[in-house]
């Protein structure tokens, strides 16, 4: 039976991804920023290309996870969010990206649901995590 | 760089720049190449903007907010990608082709010992300055 993404309550998680930014990847984020600082092109003495922090919030919406399903004709809205810069992240890394509901009211006849998200690096650090405040329409 | 002498009050912005629907789509369709490329959602798809309840696609409100963090990369640099919080709300969405500016206002500055706290107001405003996206900035420097 399909779970809808406004299904979801407080202390459910979400399907997690595992992510690799590849350098075009990355480099398609850069097009789309017009930011082409060169610690996203060129490995530093630190290691790899760092991905473009916009790419990290890309990938750590709710909406990237597989059990993001919603009900036909719908759709969500971001309405806030929250985030909180921990380390960079490296182009060809392997990313993990985990969600949990923490939150779930209705205003004004809509659902409200609030999510955390993080994102890990392969040793398992933490590179970001943040709130994120999802509306879905009210259900029919 | 910030000034670690700005004062409270000192306004920091950002280039104008125009969300073409080329770079929109860069950034919501997905990688390049991929079989289902792009990706249908509300910021590629028509009628999926408007079961969202938006006329037309809108712009990701994390490309705009993208461009609030890269604001906040210049003011700090390598710091923001370690100690950088942003918290924001979208008041109103964008469209390709809308034009915004990304704004940063220093409310507080507190020194810690042997770091300074840096807090700002920090908003997106298009071309004629409505603002689309407001919240507030934290860093800090040593």
């Amino acid at each position: 039976m399909i779970k809808f993404a406004d299904e979801f309550q407080p202390g459910e998680s979400l399907e997690p991804i595992a992510v690799v930014v590849t350098f075009d990847w990355n480099e398609q984020i850069l097009f789309a920023q017009q930011d082409y600082d060169p610690c996203y092109i060129r490995a530093t003495g630190n290691g790899p290309p760092h991905v473009h922090p916009a790419l990290l919030l890309a990938i750590s919406a709710n909406t990237r996870s597989p059990s993001y399903r919603l009900r036909p004709g719908t759709a969500s809205v971001l309405a806030e969010d929250a985030v909180r810069f921990l380390a960079p992240a490296t182009v060809d890394d392997r990313l993990a990206v985990t969600w949990r509901v923490v939150g779930v009211h209705e205003k004004r006849g809509r659902l409200h649901q609030t999510i955390d998200a993080r994102i890990t690096d392969s040793a398992g650090m933490p590179v970001l995590t943040r709130e994120l405040r999802v509306v879905f329409p009210k259900r029919a | 760089m910030i000034d670690p002498a700005a004062e409270p009050g000192e306004v920091f912005e950002g280039p104008l720049r125009r969300f073409s629907a080329a770079r929109v789509l860069a950034f919501s369709g997905g990688p390049l190449g991929s079989p289902d490329w792009p990706e249908r959602n509300p910021h590629t798809d028509a009628a999926l903007a408007r079961a969202a309840g938006f006329s037309t696609p809108v712009v990701s409100g994390q490309q705009a907010e993208g461009d609030l963090v890269r604001l906040m990369m210049g003011l700090f640099g390598p710091r923001w990608t370690t100690s950088g919080t942003l918290k924001v709300k979208f008041i109103r969405p964008l469209i390709a082709g809308d034009t915004v500016r990304t704004m940063a206002r220093l409310r507080a500055k507190a020194s810690k010992g042997a770091h300074a706290d840096f807090e700002f107001e920090v908003w997106c405003e298009t071309g004629n300055g409505d603002k689309v996206i407001v919240g507030e900035a934290k860093c800090w420097l040593p």
